[in-house]
Parts: structure tokens; C-alpha cells; sequence
């Protein structure tokens, strides 16, 4: 499902399989003021970074197909500019060190508060 | 049991010498009387059951002249002879000479041929009718051919019974072959080479064809009745002549010397005469038969040993009988049965001798077992175990000064048996008297008596104690020991410790004693050796006290886990068979090693570390528990239980305690209730990310509930969502409570969430051997996390390591074999493929639907592969193809 982007708003690409999730945390964003775009799993995400680059990715890790970390690695080899900021919910210290080390901007473990994700947002955006 | 210890040396003289010289002492006795009757006895009982009609028709007869007055008997004589030669006989012997003038009946013999005049054997002292016979004989031998005159003599006797003749003797001072040796000579030349002969009697008397003269003058006898018949013409009594019981023969009916030499010379021209088993071949049958006997003797045992003998002497009987029935061969019967006898006789006693023994052996051995379960150090404590004793005893309670003084119970003085950090001129009391003070005051305390300055050298601030030792409440020494007071003050019960120590070195000293006192041969200390008790009501105490230490042995081989037990002094007293086996493969080697080294190898502890393990169990009886691993399991996972061993005893001061006795190592296997714990750790590891996602849900719907921004709408969506989430969240933990429900056992596991990553890693592994011929070996591509599949954690690995081994027996070398896994919402997908030599997909569809039987093992593997996925709900995809391989597709259901 990919969102029309507004050229005066900040474009996000949420990547994860929850779609409760996805449609909660997107509609959330997108009344925060930011223009959104979402793909449930690492494979479907690379197809729209193919076509546009967002100003951030809010990635999840444990996803069917390609994964986070993969998609992840993917990108820094690719360059991409776009910083990642990755929302897990696995809460292991290595789980946090392998995500920075593979080019994450930062790491959000779930549950997280909303307006720390704003905060965060405008912090890597 | 330690069998009686005699050396391959020693044994070869005892083993063989003893045989050797019986089957000697037995041969050489087989011409004692006694057993040359028996045999004799035996010989005739056979010869009697020996039908006349076994031999063929007879070879002589007798024609009897009794009827013949004494007057004319010479010329009828040779009338006769002239009618017998007519008649065709082939030899005529004549048992006596024809009275008065036997000149021309001589003549008439002579002439005629084949013709034996037989002569009187020489009698003792001559008389002077004998002396006027011997010169008329003498001219005759003179005048006459020496072939025509033979000696016609009684035969030798062996107590009455006749059973040989002779075949030669003294006639008139002259030697002469015996009638029937020159008649055979006559017939066919070849006579007997020895002196002697058994006779072949062809029955009773009687049982020769006897013909009166009269009938053979008056022509009524046909020709063919003597034709070719060796005749023998003579008296059936008469002067000079006898009659002989012989082994044919009825007591009533002895059998006429005439009868008698026409069965000795029936025997010498028929052949087959009975032989006698020479000398050197009785010997070497002597020898067969000791040599059979003495190891069925030693098998038999002594339970079986007669009935042994019995069918010996049985079979021996049984032979020489036969031997003698069929083929005419007289083996010695006595003197081997004697040899077996006599080696019966032997071995039986060395038997008992040896059980004796080996129950002496065994008395000594339980006694020295009892007093090593009793003593736990053992009583055969040597001066190095002694040395350990102290070491542990000192590394124990941290003293810096011990020793053990050992009672002289004639002289009442003391000695240091052992000492650590110190020795004899260490000490400041003199050691001559147990009776002086200190010991005095020890002993009569009966407990640790605290005597400060007992050390020379001791620092001031050390504690120090003389503990009495006691066994069987006979004082045997003292216990000295001196420590540091501050660690005194750390062991409350460091009296109680010590009495327990001092306790417990009474019993080894007393065990010491007793084993010294069995291994000199007394039985006790006071008692001679005949006292002992007698051996069967040794064996049956013995056997009792085995009984009871049995169970307690039983006790520790009868549990499943691996138990080893220790001293207090750190030496090993009992392992058990799955312990033992454990250690082996971990090449511990247990009896070389303490308590402490033991510690040191299970653990990683240092030796301090130990060291405290080991006081604390001892001292403070408090278990303790530590993890180990071992090479040989690998995934394994065990603990270790140290506890002490203890026992209740009122002690020297009449109030209960607790005494220390030793160590017990317990360890346990802990692999399944590891596997059990790790999966139920990984599946709410599972649920704690559920959980963290669906909470960032319901959180990012409360914070835009909360900001009051949008439509009704997106209340309601945000709202619906929250509401979707704590359904979906409570889902989840309902599920993941019936996996975790304290009553699942390990059988549950066959369907239970596992992590799929770890059991295609544990496949590869195991078929990693046979996959190192591959030149690109195994590619494993998957996520970075593992998903949680629905299914056996064991066999899952089996279900990979199955296919993996098909996909490798079907893999060129030059190639490798991929593995990719997938997740998707509903299923994780693990493609396994090959460049491999492939077959027809039919064939490959064939064999996994098992249409197909005489499979190999691996296609069944396989088979059973895709029957557990297809039980927990996944499915088996495969393909193949000629030249370019095969290829499996395996999909699990996921675990969300």
C-alpha cells in the first residue's frame, strides 16, 4: 500500500508485517503531519525504495522474506541516504548492537511511547 | 575372590609331575598279584562269554587210546598211525611213547613224516625208574630225528587256572619244543616267537572232537573227518597224566592234558590267539588314560568327581572287553583302573585343598572388605595413605600442625606413626608412656582435651588437642593437631570434628590390625590356628555378612544415576556401574583418584575453590551443587551433587551427634529437563515479543486517542485497532499458557513450538562428516531470526538431517548443497537442493510415497521425514531430474 507523498511533508516508509500495526502507527503519523508509506515486509519495502527515497524508514525486524537486518545491510551497501530507524520488539542488548552496526540511525524497542517516536523522528528525519 | 596364587613356574611340577609319576607308579603295579587276578578274573569272564561258534570248525582232534591194553600198544599204535596217515591227517602227534619197544613204532613214524612223539617233562629229583626212562629216552632222542620228539607237558597254572602253554621245556635234561610248537612247525613253520602262549580254548572240556581209537581202527571213523586235521592221540588219564581247570572249563569238569594241547595247537595253527598288550603300549595306555582323566577330574569338580570315576573305570572295562571279545587283545584292566583311582583320590584332595584355600582367601578378603566398608579408608591403609589421611584431615579444619601417635600395647609407649608440619621432637611431652600426662588426661576425657604447648614450635596463638583413638574401646593412640584460634573460632563444632576424625582413625587403625592378624595366618589374637572355626561354618558367616553389605552396595548399584562414594578422608569406598561407565569415557580413572582431585576434574573450580567445596560438605554437611559438562556429550547437560554422608552416634560424651562418614558425587543428567526448560525459555521469549508488539499498538492508538486529532472515523479505527490487539494479545497468551502448563512432560514435546534455525544447524552438524567429500560443502541462507515452528525439536533435526543425507548420497563431489529458509505469515518454507546425479521425478515420487519396497535406509528416513511433517500439519515437496539433481521443499507451520 503506498500513500501519495506531499512534497512539503516528511515522507516516512513504515516496513512491518503487523498490519494493525502498520494502519494504527501510519494514520497516527499521518495526523502528526507527516506523509506516509508502508510495506509488511523487507522485499515490498525495496520495491518503493526503488521508485522514491522517503526522509526516514521506520523498519521492524523480525519479518517474513526479507528481514530488517537484511534490508538493513541491503541499504548500506546500496548508500541509501535515508536514515533507519529500526522499531523491534526484540529487546536483546545484541539485537540493538548488530542494527547500529549494520546502519541503523537509532533503535526503538516496542512498546515505545508516541510522542518519543515524534521526537525521534524529527531528531533523524 | 583372588584365586590361590601359584606362578606358571611352580605350577608345571605340581601340574605334571604328579600324573607322570602315577601313570609310572600304576604301570609298574600291574604285576602286583592282586591285580594280575583281577585281570586274569576279568579275562576269563570274557573268554567264557566268547561263543564256540565265533571261531571256525576245529583244527585238531583227539583220539583217545584208554581203551588199548598196555600189551600190543605199540604195534596198535602203529597201526593206527598208518590208518590216521592214511585218513590224510596233517599232523599225528602221539602224546606219550608206545610201551614196551617203541622201535618200530618209531620207525614206522619216522618214515611216515609229520609225525611228533611227545616226551615227559623233566619232574624234580630223579628217581631210578625215571633215571632208566631217561637213558632209554636219550638213546631214542640219539637214534631217532630230533624233529620227531616234542616235550608234552603240563601246562603252567596261575592260581588253578590254566589259560597259556609253553612252548618249550626240559625233557630228559634235554630242551624240547613243546608237541604243539613242533607239530605247527610241521604244518606251516612258523611257531610263536616267545615262551609263552595264550590258548584259544574252543570251550568246555570236551568241546575238542574226541574219537576212541577203536572206532578209528575199525575203519568206522569216514576219512574225512581227520582229513587235514592235526590228530593228537593219547589217554585221557592215566599215569603222569592230569587235568586242568581252565577259563572255559565247569569246576566239575576239568579238561584232560590231551584236550588241553589239541586246544593249545588248534590255537597255533588257527591264528588269532589271544595277545597280551605289551609292556611298552600298557604304559602308553596308562598314560592316554591319566592324561583323559585328570581334566575331567578337574572339570567335574568336587560334587561330580565320583560319578566321574565310575564311568571311567566304566568305559575302560567296556573297551579292554571289547578289545578283548573282538579282537582278541588282553589290555590290563587293574592297574590303569588304579591310575584313575588313584588320580581321583589326588585330585579330589587338591580340590578341597584349593577350595579350602580359596576359602581361607575368602575369609581373609571379607574380613578385609567388611573392615574397608566399616573403616571406609580401608584397613589395608598404607604408609602414603596414611600421608593422604593427614593431608586432607590437616586441608579439612586448616591446621597448620598434625600427627598420629600410635600405642604400643606391650610397652604402653607411644610413637609417631605420621606427622605433618612436625615431628616426634616436636612434641613437648615425652612420648614413652601412654600413661603419662597429657595422654593420661586424654584418655581418661575420652574426648579432645585442649593442651596448649603440645607443639613445640606451635605459634602462641594456636589452638592445640589431644584426641584419644580408640578401637573396640582399646586406646590405639592419639590425635594431635594444632591450629590457628581465629579459625578455631570459625568452627563451632571443631571438638565434634575431631572425636569424628579420631573415631574414625580407630576404626582403620583397628581394621589394620585385623588384617595384619588374618594375612599371619591367625585367626584371632589370642587363638591358635586349630581353633579356627571349621570352613563350612566359616563360608556360611561369611556368606551372612556378604549378604547384609550386599544390600548396601545394592543399594548405590541400583539407582539409574551415576553415584560414586568417598571417604572423609577423600578415598574412594564405592562407584557404581553407570558412574563408572560415565567416568570411563571421560578417561577419569576413579580409584587413582581423592575426593579433591575428583572436584577438580568434574569443575572448574581452583584448588582453593575445591578445597572450600570440600569443607563445607564435610564440615558444615551442607550439599553443594555445580554444573559440568563432558567431551563425550557434548549436548549433554548434568549437575553435580556433592552431600556428605552422615551418621547419627552417641558419642564419647553420651550426647547425640552427627558424624561425618563421607562424600557422596551424584550426577545427574539433566539434558531433558534442560530441553525442556530451554524450549519453554524460548517460547516466552516468543511471547514477551508478541506481547512488546502488540502493546506498541495499543500505545500508538492511545497517544492519537489521546491528541484528540482526527476525524470520528479514525477514533473509531484507532479504537477498533486498540480493541483487535488485546483480542489478538490475550490469544496469545492463552496459547502460549498450554505449552507452558507444568504438567507437559518431555513426551509432549512432539508438538511444541521450536525454533527451526536450531534444528536445520543441528542436521548439518550431524551429517557434516559425510557432507566434508563435498567441494562446496552445505550453504545455509536464511533470516536473521528464527521463527517458531509447530513440531519435535529432535525430530525435526531428523527430518533435516534425513533429507540432507539423500540430497548427499544423490550430490556429485565437485558440487555443494543449498539450504534456503523462508518465513511466511502462516509457514516457514526450508528449500534443500543439489547439483547431484538426479533420477526420473517419477522414480523420486515413488520412493517418498513408499510405493516402492527394499528402499534403502536412507529413502525410509526420508519416507519417515515426510510422514512427521505432514503430522504437524507442514507438508514434503521434492523433485528430481536426471543430470541435474534433487530438491526438497519442507513446509512448517509457523508458530505465531
Amino acid at each position: 500500500m503506498t500513500q501519495g507523498v506531499s512534497p512539503i511533508r516528511k515522507r516516512i516508509l513504515i516496513v512491518d508485517d503487523d498490519p494493525t500495526y502498520v494502519a494504527a502507527l501510519a494514520r497516527a503519523l499521518e495526523l502528526s503531519g507527516y506523509e506516509v508509506a508502508t510495506a509488511d515486509n523487507g522485499a515490498r519495502a525495496k520495491e518503493v525504495l526503488d521508485r522514491e527515497i522517503p526522509d526516514v524508514i521506520l523498519l521492524d525486524i523480525l519479518m517474513p522474506e526479507l528481514d530488517g537486518l537484511r534490508l538493513l545491510r541491503i541499504l548500506k551497501e546500496e548508500k541509501c541516504p535515508c536514515p533507519v530507524l529500526v522499531v523491534t520488539s526484540v529487546s536483546k542488548r545484541t539485537t540493538y548492537v548488530e542494527a547500529m552496526v549494520a546502519g541503523a540511525a537509532d533503535v526503538l524497542v516496542k512498546p515505545f511511547s508516541f510522542p518519543y517516536l515524534l521526537k525521534k523522528l524529527e531528531t533523524v528525519a | 575372590m583372588k584365586s590361590p596364587a601359584i606362578t606358571p613356574t611352580h605350577a608345571w611340577p605340581i601340574r605334571y609331575g604328579g600324573p607322570v609319576l602315577l601313570t609310572v607308579l600304576s604301570w609298574t603295579m600291574g604285576d602286583l598279584p592282586p591285580l594280575r587276578e583281577i585281570d586274569a578274573q576279568f579275562y576269563d569272564t570274557i573268554v567264557r562269554l566268547q561263543k564256540p561258534g565265533l571261531f571256525d570248525e576245529p583244527k585238531a582232534v583227539c583220539v583217545g587210546i584208554d581203551e588199548l591194553p598196555a600189551e600190543g600198544e605199540a604195534e596198535a599204535l602203529t597201526e593206527l598211525l598208518v590208518l590216521l596217515r592214511a585218513a590224510g591227517s596233517s599232523v599225528i602227534v602221539f602224546a606219550s611213547l608206545p610201551g614196551p619197544d617203541p622201535a618200530a613204532f618209531l620207525d614206522t613214524a619216522a618214515e611216515l613224516g609229520n609225525v611228533v612223539v611227545g616226551l615227559p617233562a623233566d619232574e624234580g629229583a630223579a628217581s631210578e625208574m625215571e633215571s632208566k626212562r631217561h637213558e632209554v629216552q636219550l638213546a631214542l632222542l640219539r637214534r631217532y630225528p630230533a624233529a620227531l620228539f616234542g616235550l608234552a607237558a603240563a601246562p603252567p597254572a596261575e592260581r588253578g587256572i590254566c589259560r597259556r602253554q609253553n612252548t618249550v621245556g626240559q625233557a630228559c635234561g634235554v630242551t624240547l619244543e613243546g608237541v604243539e610248537v613242533r607239530a605247527t612247525r610241521l604244518v606251516h613253520g612258523s611257531v610263536p616267537p616267545s615262551e609263552t602262549y595264550l590258548v584259544r580254548f574252543r570251550g568246555p572240556a570236551g568241546a575238542i572232537p574226541w574219537i576212541p581209537c577203536g572206532r578209528v581202527l575199525s575203519g568206522e571213523i569216514p576219512p574225512a573227518v581227520l582229513k587235514n586235521k592235526a590228530v593228537l592221540v593219547g589217554r585221557a588219564s592215566g599215569p603222569g597224566l592230569g587235568s586242568f581247570e581252565t577259563p572255559t572249563t565247569a569246576a566239575a569238569m576239568p579238561m584232560p592234558q590231551l584236550e588241553y594241547h589239541a586246544n593249545a595247537l588248534d590255537t597255533l595253527l588257527g591264528g588269532g590267539a589271544p595277545e597280551a598288550v605289551g609292556r611298552g603300549a600298557a604304559l602308553l595306555l596308562h598314560a592316554l588314560l591319566v592324561a583323559v582323566s585328570l581334566p575331567a577330574f578337574v572339570i567335574a569338580g568336587p560334587r561330580w568327581i565320583g560319578q566321574v570315576l565310575l564311568a571311567l573305570v566304566a568305559s575302560w572295562a567296556g573297551m579292554c572287553a571289547a578289545l578283548l571279545y573282538f579282537s582278541g587283545w588282553w589290555a590290563p584292566l587293574a592297574s590303569p583302573a588304579a591310575a584313575i583311582t588313584l588320580l581321583c583320590v589326588a585330585s579330589a584332595r587338591s580340590q578341597a585343598l584349593r577350595e579350602s584355600q580359596s576359602l581361607r582367601d575368602l575369609a581373609a578378603e571379607a574380613v578385609s572388605s567388611m573392615k574397608d566398608r566399616a573403616a571406609g579408608a580401608g584397613s589395608s591403609t598404607r604408609d602414603g595413605e596414611w600421608s593422604l589421611i593427614l593431608h586432607v584431615l590437616v586441608q579439612t579444619v586448616e591446621a597448620k600442625k598434625a600427627c598420629i601417635l600410635l600405642r604400643d600395647p606391650r610397652t604402653n609407649g607411644l610413637s609417631m606413626l605420621i606427622g605433618l608440619h612436625c615431628s616426634a621432637d616436636d612434641i613437648s611431652h615425652p612420648l614413652t608412656s601412654a600413661s603419662s600426662s597429657p595422654y593420661r588426661d586424654a584418655h581418661a576425657a575420652m574426648r579432645p582435651l585442649a593442651v596448649p604447648g603440645f607443639f613445640l614450635n606451635a605459634g602462641k596463638s594456636d589452638v592445640q588437642h589431644l584426641v584419644p583413638i580408640y578401637a573396640s574401646s582399646e586406646l590405639k593412640g592419639f590425635l594431635a593437631m594444632a591450629l590457628d584460634a581465629a579459625r578455631r573460632e570459625s568452627l563451632p563444632d571443631y571438638d565434634e570434628i575431631l572425636a569424628a576424625y579420631a573415631a574414625r582413625l580407630g576404626e582403620i587403625l583397628g581394621g589394620s590390625e585385623a588384617r595384619w592378624v588374618v594375612a599371619e595366618g591367625r585367626w584371632g589374637p589370642d587363638e591358635p590356628v586349630d581353633s579356627r572355626p571349621p570352613d563350612h561354618v566359616l563360608s556360611a558367616a561369611i556368606a551372612v555378612i556378604n549378604g547384609s553389605l550386599s544390600t548396601a552396595e545394592g543399594a548405590i548399584h541400583s539407582v539409574d544415576t551415576c553415584i560414586m562414594a568417598f571417604d572423609v578422608f577423600g578415598q574412594l569406598l564405592e562407584i557404581n556401574s553407570p558412574m563408572t561407565r560415565l567416568l570411563e569415557r571421560e578417561s577419569i580413572v576413579p580409584k587413582q583418584m581423592t575426593a579433591f582431585d575428583m572436584l577438580m576434574a568434574l569443575s572448574e573450580f581452583d584448588a582453593t575453590k575445591a578445597k572450600a567445596v570440600l569443607r563445607k560438605v564435610i564440615l558444615d554437611q551442607s550439599p553443594v551443587v555445580f554444573p559440568c559438562r563432558f567431551r563425550s556429550r557434548q549436548k549433554g547437560r548434568f549437575m553435580t551433587h556433592v552431600k556428605p554422608m552422615s551418621i547419627r552416634q552417641r558419642q564419647m560424651d553420651r550426647h547425640d551427634s552427627v558424624l561425618p562418614r563421607g562424600i557422596l558425587f551424584e550426577i545427574i543428567d539433566t539434558t531433558e529437563s534442560a530441553l525442556s526448560y530451554e524450549l519453554k525459555h524460548r517460547l516466552l521469549d516468543h511471547l514477551n515479543t508478541t506481547i512488546r508488539n502488540k502493546l506498541a499498538t495499543i500505545s500508538v492508538c492511545a497517544s492519537a486517542l489521546q491528541t484528540g486529532r482526527g476525524s470520528d472515523q479514525d477514533v473509531e479505527s484507532f479504537a477498533q485497532a486498540s480493541q483487535t490487539t488485546v483480542t489478538e494479545l490475550v490469544d496469545a497468551i492463552v496459547e502460549t499458557e498450554q505449552f507452558l502448563a507444568p504438567e507437559r512432560e518431555s513426551s509432549d514435546f512432539d508438538q511444541f513450538p521450536v525454533r527451526v534455525n536450531d534444528a536445520i544447524r543441528s542436521a548439518m552438524d550431524a551429517v557434516a562428516p559425510r557432507a566434508a567429500r563435498l567441494t562446496g560443502g552445505l550453504s545455509l541462507d536464511e533470516p536473521s531470526f528464527g521463527a517458531l515452528v509447530l513440531g519435535s525439536a529432535k525430530r525435526l533435526e531428523h527430518v533435516f538431517a534425513a533429507i540432507l543425507d539423500y540430497l548427499l548420497e544423490d550430490a556429485m563431489d565437485d558440487s555443494e548443497i543449498a539450504i534456503r529458509v523462508s518465513y511466511s505469515r502462516e509457514c516457514v518454507e526450508v528449500e534443500m537442493a543439489n547439483a547431484g546425479f538426479g533420477v526420473p521425478d517419477e522414480i523420486l515420487q515413488s520412493r517418498l510415497g513408499g510405493a516402492s519396497g527394499g528402499d534403502s535406509p536412507t529413502v525410509a528416513e526420508v519416507r519417515d521425514a515426510v510422514r512427521s511433517v505432514g503430522a504437524w500439519g507442514g507438508d514434503v515437496e521434492a523433485g528430481s531430474g536426471v543430470g541435474l539433481g534433487t530438491w526438497f521443499r519442507v513446509r512448517l507451520v509457523r508458530y505465531l
